[in-house]
C-alpha cells in the first residue's frame, strides 16, 4: 500500500466511499455516469452521495464549522472526484467559486447564512459574472444594481453560468456606483420573475452540468447583500479566480488520470502482432509522456495550491501559469490515450462502459472556463513586464516549505484574504533558472541527460530574461508560454529536491526528473511535444524503469502520481 | 476623507506610479499618455489598490476609462467625486 499524506485522508475516504468506478455495481460507476450524459441529466443520485459523505463541509472553512481546511487537501479530493466524473467537480466548483468571495470579504452575517446553507441544505451556489457581450471582458459587464429604498434593484441578463437553474445562492456582478460591485443574492427571497431562470444551455461536454443563465428584471435585493466594498467587485472577482483556476489543475489532472489508466490498460491487455501492443515503441513512447505530463501537471498543481495560503501574493502569477499549462498537458495525455485506444477511443460503449469519448468532451471546458489560453497568457505577460520593472516588492518566500510535502500547507483563513490582481511581487521559482550556477545541478550531474536538459532550460531562461529586461515580449504570447515551462521544470526540481528522503524509491532516484526536464526542455525549444527518444521510443534505461514505475501504479491500483494514493477497486 | 486639488492628486499618482511601475518620478510625464508609460488594465488595477492602501484615496479601473494622462485622471476623479 502505498504512503499516505495527511493532506490525501480525506480523498482517500471519498474514493473509497465512490467505489471502483469501473465496477458496475459501484455507489458511482462508469456506467451510471455514462447514463446520464447520454440522457443529458444531472448526475443526482451521485451528488446525493456526495451531499450524504459530507461534501459540503470541504467547502466551508473551519472557522464557520466546515473542514475545509488547505487547498492542497481540497485539489485532492478534487482529482479523486474529477478522474470520475467533470459533471460533479464542476458542479460544486462552481459552488465553492461563488463561495470564495463571501468567505474572503463578505460579512460575518453573510459566512453564518452561506455555512447553513452548505451544511444544512447541501446547497449549490452560482457565481454570475458572464453576460452574452462580456466574456472576459468583466468592464463590459451590463447587469445594473441601482440603489433604491436603501437597497437594489438589479436589471440585467447573466448568460453561461454554472448552476443558473438550481442555485440556492447567486453571487451575482453588477454596475453599481462607483464601480463594479458583488452581490450575494438568494433566489428563494424574491418575486420568481424577478431573477428568472433562462433555458439550459447545451454544450459538447459536461452534458450533465447545469449551464444556464438569469435575466434580473426589476429584482429587489437589500443593501446587506454586498459583498465586501462596494466597487471592488472586479478586484474580488479577478483574485477568486486565482483559487479556482488552481482547482481547474486538479480537475485536469483527475480526467488525465481516468485517460491514462484506459490507455495504459489497454496498452498492456490488447494483443496485435503477437504481443501487447505497448511492445511497439511508439504506443511505449505515448504512455510515458503521458505519464510523465501528469508528474509535470501534479508538480505545478500542487505547487500552487500549497503557494494559496503560504505564499498568496505570488498566486496572481502562478495561478495563470497552472490554468495555462495543467489543462494543456493534461488534454495531451487525453489525445495521447485515444491514439493507443484507437477505434476504441471513439465508441460510446465498451471499455470503461463508453467512458474515455466522455472525457474527450468533458476536459475542453479546462482550458475554456475561468479565462481561456490566451486570456492566461495575457495575465503572465502583463506580470512579467511588471516584475522585470519593479523589481522584488515583497519578502522571499522559503520555497524548502513550498514544496515539503510532508508539511501540510497552513489552513485558509478566509479573513485575511487580501485582494492581489496582478502584482506577485516576486518569483522564486523561475528565477531558480536566472542564477549564475543552476539549482541542484550537483545532485544531477551523475546523469549526463539531466545535466543537459538544465543546461538546454537555462538558455531558455537567459533568452528570457534577455526579452524581459529589454521590455521586448513579442505580442504573440510566446514568451508567457516559455515562462511557463520554466517555471513547471522549476516546480519538478523543487519538488524532488524537498522530497527526495522520503519518497518512494522509484521516484526518489530521479529518473522521472531528468525525463520530465527533457521534455520540458523539447516543449521549450520547439514547438513539437514529443521528445526526440531514438529508436526504442522509450528513451533508454530511464524510461524502460520509469514506465516499468507507470505499469506498477496501473497494477496496483494507485493515482498515477509521485505520492500515489490508493484507489477503489 | 479629505479633498485633494487636481495639482497635488497628480503629484501623488505620479510618485505612486513610479514606485508602481519601478521607474524614476522623473519619467513619469504627467501630460503623456499612461499607456505609453506601461500601463495596462491590470497593472492599473494594482496601482488604484495601492494607493487605496497607501493614500485613502479610491480609483477604479472605470475612472482610468477615456483617460489619456495621469493629469486628466487626477482632474477627472476631483470633479467627480466633488459633484
Amino acid at each position: 500500500m502505498a504512503l499516505m499524506l495527511a493532506t490525501q485522508t480525506a480523498a482517500h475516504d471519498l474514493e473509497h466511499t465512490l467505489g471502483d468506478p469501473f465496477s458496475p455495481d459501484a455507489p458511482v460507476s462508469f456506467r451510471r455516469l455514462i447514463g446520464y450524459d447520454e440522457r443529458e441529466e444531472s448526475p443526482a443520485e451521485a451528488f446525493e452521495i456526495l451531499r450524504r459523505w459530507g461534501v459540503h463541509a470541504q467547502l466551508v472553512p473551519q472557522a464557520w464549522g466546515g473542514r475545509l481546511t488547505s487547498f492542497e487537501e481540497l485539489l485532492a479530493l478534487v482529482r479523486v472526484l474529477s478522474r470520475r466524473d467533470l459533471v460533479l467537480t464542476t458542479g460544486l466548483g462552481s459552488t465553492m467559486l461563488a463561495a470564495i468571495p463571501v468567505w474572503a470579504w463578505g460579512t460575518d452575517d453573510q459566512r453564518r447564512e452561506l455555512a447553513r446553507l452548505l451544511l444544512t441544505e447541501g446547497a449549490f451556489g452560482c457565481f454570475a459574472v458572464s453576460e452574452r457581450g462580456a466574456g472576459s471582458d468583466f468592464q463590459a459587464t451590463m447587469t445594473r444594481a441601482d440603489e433604491l429604498n436603501g437597497g437594489y434593484v438589479i436589471r440585467g441578463e447573466k448568460w453561461l453560468i454554472g448552476n443558473a437553474s438550481r442555485a440556492s445562492f447567486v453571487v451575482a456582478l453588477v454596475r453599481t456606483q462607483p464601480a463594479l460591485s458583488l452581490l450575494f443574492l438568494r433566489p428563494d427571497q424574491v418575486p420568481p420573475q424577478a431573477m428568472r431562470r433562462l433555458p439550459r444551455i447545451h454544450t459538447l461536454g459536461l452534458r450533465g452540468h447545469d449551464m444556464g443563465g438569469i435575466a434580473f428584471e426589476n429584482c429587489p435585493a437589500p443593501a446587506t447583500a454586498l459583498v465586501g466594498r462596494a466597487g471592488r467587485g472586479l478586484e474580488m472577482a479577478l483574485t477568486t479566480l486565482q483559487y479556482t483556476r488552481t482547482m481547474i489543475g486538479g480537475m485536469a489532472l483527475g480526467a488525465a488520470d481516468t485517460a491514462l489508466r484506459l490507455a495504459a490498460g489497454w496498452g498492456r491487455d490488447r494483443r496485435l502482432y503477437g504481443e501487447p501492443i505497448m511492445a511497439i515503441p511508439a504506443v511505449r513512447a505515448l504512455l510515458l509522456g503521458s505519464f510523465l505530463d501528469i508528474l509535470i501537471a501534479e508538480c505545478v498543481t500542487t505547487v500552487t495550491a500549497r503557494a494559496l495560503t503560504l505564499a498568496p501574493r505570488r498566486t496572481s502569477l502562478w495561478a495563470a501559469v497552472t490554468k495555462y499549462l495543467v489543462p494543456n498537458m493534461c488534454e495531451r495525455v487525453v489525445r495521447d490515450a485515444s491514439v493507443v485506444l484507437s477505434a476504441r477511443s471513439y465508441l460510446r460503449e465498451g471499455i470503461g462502459d463508453g467512458i474515455f469519448q466522455k472525457i474527450a468532451r468533458d476536459i475542453a471546458i479546462t482550458s475554456i472556463f475561468e479565462g481561456t489560453q490566451l486570456l492566461q497568457l495575457s495575465l503572465i505577460t502583463s506580470q512579467l513586464t511588471h516584475l522585470a520593472r519593479a523589481g522584488r516588492r515583497d519578502e522571499t518566500v522559503d520555497v524548502g516549505l513550498l514544496s515539503d510535502l510532508a508539511t501540510p500547507a497552513r489552513s485558509w483563513n478566509p479573513s485575511t484574504t487580501r485582494v492581489r490582481v496582478a502584482d506577485p511581487g516576486g518569483d522564486e521559482l523561475v528565477e531558480r533558472w536566472f542564477g549564475q550556477s543552476a539549482f541542484a545541478l550537483d545532485l544531477l550531474a551523475s546523469e549526463p541527460r539531466a545535466v543537459a536538459a538544465v543546461q538546454s532550460l537555462r538558455r531558455e531562461a537567459k533568452a528570457l530574461q534577455l526579452a524581459l529586461a529589454t521590455n521586448a515580449l513579442p505580442g504573440d504570447l510566446s514568451l508567457a508560454r516559455q515562462y511557463c515551462i520554466l517555471h513547471a521544470a522549476a516546480s519538478c526540481l523543487q519538488i524532488w529536491h524537498t522530497n527526495r528522503g522520503r519518497l518512494s524509491p522509484e521516484s526518489a532516484g530521479g529518473e522521472w526528473l531528468t525525463l520530465c526536464l527533457e521534455r520540458l526542455a523539447t516543449m521549450a525549444c520547439c514547438e513539437s511535444p514529443s521528445p526526440s527518444w531514438g529508436g526504442d521510443g522509450m528513451g533508454g534505461d530511464l524510461g524502460n524503469r520509469v514506465f516499468t514505475w507507470m505499469l506498477g501504479q496501473l497494477e496496483r491500483g494507485e493515482l498515477f502520481s509521485l505520492m500515489p494514493l490508493e484507489l477503489a477497486q | 476623507m479629505r479633498t485633494w486639488t487636481p495639482a497635488e492628486l497628480t503629484e501623488m499618482l505620479r510618485n505612486s506610479f513610479s514606485g508602481f511601475l519601478g521607474i524614476d518620478p522623473a519619467e513619469v510625464d504627467p501630460s503623456k499618455s499612461i499607456r505609453d508609460l506601461g500601463m495596462d488594465s491590470l497593472t492599473a488595477m494594482e496601482l488604484a489598490i495601492d494607493i487605496e492602501e497607501r493614500l485613502g484615496v479610491s480609483l477604479y479601473l472605470d475612472d482610468f476609462t477615456g483617460r489619456e494622462t495621469l493629469a486628466q485622471l487626477a482632474a477627472a476623479f476631483v470633479q467627480e467625486r466633488a459633484s
